[in-house]
């Protein structure tokens, strides 16, 4: 579970669930729910759908570089330097989130979404990549460093 | 099981039985040995240093546990008396003229001794040694007292011996000087014919070893102020006469000694300043004691419940004029036997002195010095220390770990010492002397003789996060010891092919 290429397989098949989750369920579940001025649901469901992909795509990317970071032996005498890497990593995905609700909100500027929607739409980004970030390289981070994802060992 | 004596005669005694000592700890050693040291000069500095590295050996085997002992570390339980050394004298100062009454002689005896002694010989205070006057040794220690410590156990213990060749007493000196060259011929003989030896019919308890050192090292000649105040001193231009004399002596004399292990060397090391004695006089290891510690081993690896009696003698060569490698020490038969002894004493170096470098390297810089921040979230830390509430961060356990890494400070210290001389080719000592950080692969490239190995030392941690320690191994140092031998067990075998 934690050897090449199992983990990476393992953290694509993490990473695609959430985005079924996230990009397909939940983007059916704003696009019936949430009133738009101009913009048909099908168009807003296939931009969601496009974005949130884009984001997991991200996300496969950083979880990608981790596991590298943390298949070489070298990283056993920079368990501290590998605590920060990690962190790094984290935030990016964090970052990755906001970014994917920021994209989100400026191609619906003008369409009127409520707050309450809107935030929904934010949370629902940011978990898409951080959760999927944090269950990935819980689960299969090489066993090099495979204690120090948040809540591991 | 029988009972194993380690005598060590004077310095060379003292430096040989350090050998052994290091030796032990790799888990060569026999079960069981009591040591005893025969000095006039008690504050002699090889010998302070051979007492403290056992005070430390012990120190370390009782907090290491059976489970570690089993692994063959720290494998001999080392005995030593209080006091453990023989000093001869009751009293400092004491001059040849004083032990021997030579005031109340009569006339007669009196001409004699003067026939035998020069002034100096008689009038040189005796508590720095026998300066290479062996006459002098002879005859103070032909007078031993059996009722006194350390001698008092040597006998109680061969009294109650029932069976032939139990006892075994093995006897270091060195041929040349002058304490070694008086005591061997005088206590290995006290011994075999000592009515305590004796059983019914020809059998006897005892059998006695020794290492007989030639002559195997050098020191600068005294200065000018050091030959006026010392008036009687060893001087190494007289070595070759008086080892020729020495050995004339042994082949025409039926000595007490049955088994002979001659050892010597065709280049000298040069030791530095001339001492005459004393604390002063701390001369560097040298690799023909740890060959006299090989020596002592062979003699306790045999079995001598059907020993006859007949002398026998033991002497080993190197291959190469030049060159001393690990083929050229002689080995003794000790091992199970399901391999080559060679092969077993080597492998048995290699995991020790590896587990030494990862302990002076790794677990106390990391445990002592970083705080465990750098290892806290590793495996080997996790499972074994952390899950099972185990901690790493007490007092007890780190004076213990740092009594360990001064264990590993000198054990590298004497590796140097012996490998000084450029015809030592055993160990590589400047990757021993590296750092793991200022050389990634030193670990892996510790001893001379095998091909160069590209493994960085995250290898050898890898293997701590996949061992399992004994059950048995309860406390943090017993556990960590168990982990740390074991991983260095498994990353040697491949490292160095020993698979």
């Amino acid at each position: 579970m934690r050897k090449s290429p199992v983990n990476y397989l393992l953290a694509l098949v993490i990473i695609v669930i959430f985005w079924l989750i996230t990009g397909l369920l939940l983007g059916g579940f704003f696009s019936d729910s949430i009133t738009l001025a101009e913009k048909s649901s099908e168009d807003f469901y296939f931009e969601y759908q496009l974005v949130s992909g884009i984001a997991s795509l991200l996300t496969f990317l950083l979880v990608s570089l981790w596991f590298v970071y943390g298949s070489d032996d070298k990283v056993l005498s920079k368990q501290n330097e590998a605590k920060s890497k990690y962190t790094t990593f984290f935030i990016s995905c964090v970052m990755v989130g906001v970014i994917a609700a920021v994209v989100l909100f400026i191609l619906n500027a003008s369409e009127g979404i409520d707050i309450v929607s809107s935030m929904l739409m934010f949370v629902v980004q940011i978990l898409n990549t951080l959760l999927a970030f944090w269950l990935a390289t819980f689960i299969s981070s090489p066993s090099n460093v495979e204690n120090i994802p948040y809540m591991a060992g | 099981m029988s009972v194993n004596y380690a005598i060590g005669i004077g310095g060379t005694g003292a430096k040989a039985i350090e050998s052994l000592v290091y030796l032990c700890s790799m888990g060569l050693g026999p079960s069981t040995l009591r040591v005893i040291f025969v000095d006039p000069d008690k504050s002699n500095g090889n010998l302070t240093r051979t007492r403290e590295l056992i005070s430390r050996y012990n120190e370390l085997r009782a907090v290491l546990g059976e489970e570690n002992i089993a692994l063959g570390l720290f494998k001999t339980d080392i005995k030593i008396f209080t006091p453990d050394t023989w000093t001869i004298f009751e009293r400092a100062g004491m001059t040849l003229r004083d032990f021997i009454n030579y005031n109340l002689l009569d006339k007669k005896e009196r001409d004699a001794v003067d026939i035998l002694y020069t002034q100096n010989e008689l009038d040189t205070p005796l508590d720095q040694g026998f300066r290479g006057h062996p006459a002098i040794g002879a005859l103070v220690m032909a007078i031993l007292n059996k009722n006194e410590a350390p001698w008092l156990e040597f006998w109680r213990d061969m009294k109650t011996t029932q069976t032939a060749g139990d006892f075994k007493a093995f006897f270091f000196g060195s041929i040349f000087g002058g304490t070694g060259a008086a005591g061997f011929p005088t206590l290995t003989k006290l011994v075999r014919d000592a009515e305590e030896n004796q059983l019914t019919g020809e059998k006897r308890k005892a059998v006695v070893g020794g290492a007989l050192v030639l002559p195997y090292f050098s020191f600068n000649p005294p200065t000018d102020s050091q030959s006026e105040s010392a008036k009687m001193f060893v001087d190494i231009s007289n070595f070759p006469v008086a080892s020729k004399a020495a050995l004339l002596y042994y082949f025409s004399k039926e000595l007490g000694v049955d088994y002979y292990y001659l050892i010597g060397n065709s280049f000298s090391t040069n030791l530095g300043e001339f001492s005459i004695g004393s604390a002063t006089q701390k001369n560097k290891a040298d690799v023909i004691e740890m060959v006299s510690a090989l020596a002592a081993l062979d003699f306790y690896s045999q079995n001598f419940s059907d020993f006859n009696g007949a002398n026998r003698y033991f002497i080993a060569q190197r291959n190469k004029e030049d060159l001393i490698h690990w083929e050229d020490l002689p080995v003794p038969s000790f091992g199970d036997k399901t391999e080559p002894a060679s092969k077993y004493f080597i492998r048995r170096n290699i995991y020790f002195t590896t587990f030494m470098h990862a302990i002076q390297n790794y677990f106390h810089h990391e445990i002592i010095n970083n705080n465990l921040k750098n290892i806290n979230s590793l495996n080997w830390y996790k499972n074994n220390f952390e899950k099972k509430k185990v901690p790493l961060n007490t007092a007890d356990f780190k004076d213990n770990l740092t009594k360990l890494q001064d264990f590993s400070k000198l054990f590298f210290n004497w590796l140097d010492e012996i490998s000084l001389p450029e015809e030592v080719q055993l160990f590589k000592m400047n990757n021993i002397k590296h750092n793991w950080n200022s050389n990634g692969t030193a670990v892996s490239n510790l001893f001379s003789g095998f091909a160069e190995s590209n493994h960085h030392y995250t290898k050898l941690i890898k293997e701590f996060n996949e061992q399992s320690i004994s059950e048995d191994a309860k406390g943090s140092l017993q556990r960590l010891v168990n982990l740390a031998y074991k991983g260095s067990e498994k990353f040697s075998k491949y490292n160095y092919g020993l698979e």
